[in-house]
């Protein structure tokens, strides 16, 4: 969970000492568009469990993810119960972002997150899709996010699926 | 935003998730053993001055960091503007940190997850030629002076993240 969050917060925070003010770099720039509603809100990914040496409690950690019109937040929480209720907030990083539109031939619209820090590179592509979820034993609508080439899952409601870390070791 | 937010980064990923503990007392449990809260004079708005970068075409844009010190957490948030007064403040990042306080030899000791994160002490720096009061700030060892005001100076410098 940690390089999960020293990573968003890497990622987020590198952009080229050369900043290009308000306009767009090399690649030819995709129009801004409004996110979809049924992207927006909050989605919800599953950070992994580790254990708490001092209290031999299991430790749940779930990121909110809150996807707005003009800003993307990111909130980690912790909670010792596998229902993942009771969330302690520990952290939050927010962003003033712009979404962008790409379709491929033959395969459904995606969108990308263009956070305002990262000088028109976008962070993440997100795409809808439905996955298996052991937990609940059925396949449940899910946000798939592409971070560069690893492919993260968040649901409408914290999930004990499709845990992060495991991607991250 | 960037040195600040980047130490942060790299103290995130040096704690272990397991010093956050039962949800009931997960506030009591990254405390140090005795927190203390922050006094009017500590806590609140402060800046930090980055610096200003330059590309060829473009204006000289100025980077400045807000510190929100609050009784249990720390807002960083980075701005960029277009002059050097640091006015019309355009918002980029933010980042927001469970934070708990420890009073020492003058000043405050900051607390991540069980973790000593840095330092805090008022003192007074010269701005300009005049004194105001500063805030020294040390965070995982990158020294910071911080104003109540956004002022161009004082600049700690930017990340290069490879």
């Amino acid at each position: 969970m940690n390089k999960l969050i020293k990573g968003c917060l890497l990622v987020l925070a590198s952009f080229s000492f050369f900043a290009v003010v308000g306009t767009t770099t090399g690649q030819a720039a995709s129009k801004t568009v409004a996110l979809p509603k049924s992207y927006r809100g909050t989605w919800y990914l599953y950070g992994g469990v580790s254990m708490d040496s001092a209290n031999k409690l299991p430790v749940f950690t779930v990121v909110r993810l809150k996807l707005q019109s003009k800003k993307l937040n990111l909130g980690v929480y912790t909670t010792n119960t596998p229902d993942l209720k009771s969330q302690a907030w520990q952290l939050s990083i927010a962003s003033p972002v712009t979404y962008t539109k790409r379709i491929k031939k033959g395969h459904p619209a995606v969108y990308r997150v263009l956070p305002r820090s990262m000088e028109g590179e976008s962070l993440a592509i997100l795409g809808k899709t439905k996955v298996k979820v052991k937990v609940l034993n059925k396949r449940v609508k899910a946000l798939r996010i592409n971070l560069d080439g690893d492919l993260v899952y968040a649901f409408r409601r914290p999930l004990q699926s499709h845990a992060m870390d495991t991607l991250l070791d | 935003m960037k040195k600040v937010i980047t130490s942060l980064a790299v103290l995130l990923a040096s704690v272990s998730l397991a010093g956050l503990s039962d949800t009931a007392t997960a506030h009591a449990a990254s405390q140090p053993s005795k927190s203390a809260t922050l006094t009017k004079s500590y806590r609140g708005t402060w800046y930090v001055y980055d610096g200003s970068f330059k590309e060829a075409g473009s204006p000289r844009l100025y980077s400045v960091e807000k510190l929100q010190f609050a009784s249990h957490h720390l807002k960083v948030t980075q701005y960029l503007s277009k002059n050097s007064a640091l006015t019309g403040r355009t918002e980029r990042l933010s980042a927001n940190f469970q934070m708990r306080y420890q009073k020492r030899s003058g000043g405050y000791v900051m607390w991540t997850n069980k973790q000593k994160v840095g330092t805090l002490k008022r003192a007074k720096a010269k701005v300009h030629g005049k004194s105001m009061t500063a805030l020294k700030v040390t965070m995982q060892g990158t020294k910071l002076t911080a104003f109540r005001r956004a002022v161009a100076s004082h600049a700690v410098g930017f990340y290069q993240l490879s």
